[in-house]
């Protein structure tokens, strides 16, 4: 998702991205309805509400701010997504590939080549 | 490592609230002279498991070792120390029995068990622990309990996660509170925040959350920060419950 802007239109709602950048792992671009942009880390939303609105904190990590929903036209995955290759699962998946090289290395077996079919 | 840490447990401690201060303890024992021993002073330590369980779970080679070296360098400077662990599918119960008994050796003073959050729609599903399953873990490692265990959690809680008890959640009961504000509805769901407790009470429809709700996100749901406030209310809540507890606690029998 780092580096994605997203379309607003059919199929693709800005409630639907304002929910992808509140389980962002990183700092977005906000781009307002008057085309300014805000860059900031969003940590909440709420649609519950008659007047739904996110907050988040800027860069500089002063906050929190609230922008409704009305105001925002965009939301841009510009900062790094701090998340993405931590699970577990990629940790395991390393783990077993570093533990195969050194097994192959001890061996004097050649690392294959992953252009040779 | 939060750089008020410092100020913020002196400042808990001096208004006498019990803290138990969640670490994984790679930074404790280099940090410790920060700290000062006190009876409202709690280290839990996160430990998963023995020395390869652990490692695997937080995804990094070494850390069990380090905590040990923290834990033992707290102990020695009279810290109280307790631990906690998260359970998953891949747990083996006659490793975690040989896991208590580690901990106890070392001097701990008690433990906190709980699983892994379970959920539905989850990517890593092969791990994650489901209810019969859960009952099964427990019920197993649990099973004739070794009088030097300390469990440092309420014996209802251990017994409903034996299947021993049915029980519903009570997502507000260790309610989280962090610098984006009060996390809604829990600990785990991290679904918005509200800027203040009663903001967070009042407009939380809690009635959506819990496993008797039909949310999906709960329905496998069995962790400590739901399900032991429920135990305990079930405790102080009957008698026949307080009396379980008090036959639990005098015999050690789970």
């Amino acid at each position: 998702m780092e580096g994605w802007v997203p379309k607003i239109g059919e199929p693709l709602t800005l409630t639907e991205v304002i929910d992808l950048a509140f389980d962002y792992r990183g700092n977005t671009t906000i781009v307002k309805a008057d085309g300014t942009e805000i860059v900031g880390y969003v940590f909440d939303r709420n649609r519950l509400v008659s007047e739904p609105f996110i907050q988040y904190f800027d860069e500089k990590g002063d906050g929190p701010f609230a922008l409704r929903y009305t105001e925002i036209a965009n939301i841009k995955f510009t900062g790094k997504d701090t998340a993405a290759g931590n699970s577990w699962k990629a940790w395991v998946e390393r783990r077993e590939r570093e533990k195969s090289e050194t097994a192959r290395a001890a061996s004097g077996e050649p690392r294959p080549d992953p252009d040779c079919r | 490592m939060y750089p008020e840490i410092r100020p913020l447990i002196e400042s808990l401690v001096a208004r006498k609230k019990y803290v138990y201060l969640c670490t994984n303890a790679i930074l404790l024992k280099e940090r410790l002279d920060q700290f000062t021993p006190s009876k409202y002073l709690t280290f839990s330590i996160h430990m998963d498991g023995l020395r390869e369980d652990h490692d695997e779970a937080v995804c990094r080679d070494g850390v069990f070792d380090q905590a040990v070296e923290g834990i033992r360098a707290a102990l020695g400077r009279g810290f109280r120390v307790t631990t906690n662990t998260t359970l998953f599918d891949n747990a083996s119960p006659l490793r975690m029995r040989q896991f208590f008994d580690e901990m106890m050796d070392l001097g701990v003073e008690g433990m906190m068990l709980s699983p892994g959050y379970s959920y539905a729609k989850a990517p890593d599903q092969e791990h994650f622990l489901r209810r019969a399953r859960t009952h099964q873990l427990f019920s197993e490692m649990l099973a004739n309990p070794k009088k030097g265990w300390k469990f440092n959690q309420s014996p209802l809680f251990l017994r409903f996660l034996m299947g021993k008890h049915d029980y519903d959640c009570t997502p507000w009961g260790n309610p989280t509170f962090n610098i984006f504000g009060w996390q809604r509805p829990c600990y785990l769901l991290q679904e918005g925040y509200a800027s203040t407790f009663a903001e967070l009470m009042e407009t939380t429809p809690w009635e959506q959350y819990g496993r008797r709700s039909g949310n999906e996100k709960c329905r496998d749901c069995m962790v400590h920060c739901g399900f032991e406030a429920t135990a305990v209310d079930h405790t102080f809540g009957s008698l026949r419950a307080f009396g379980e507890t008090a036959v639990v606690t005098l015999t050690g029998k789970l």
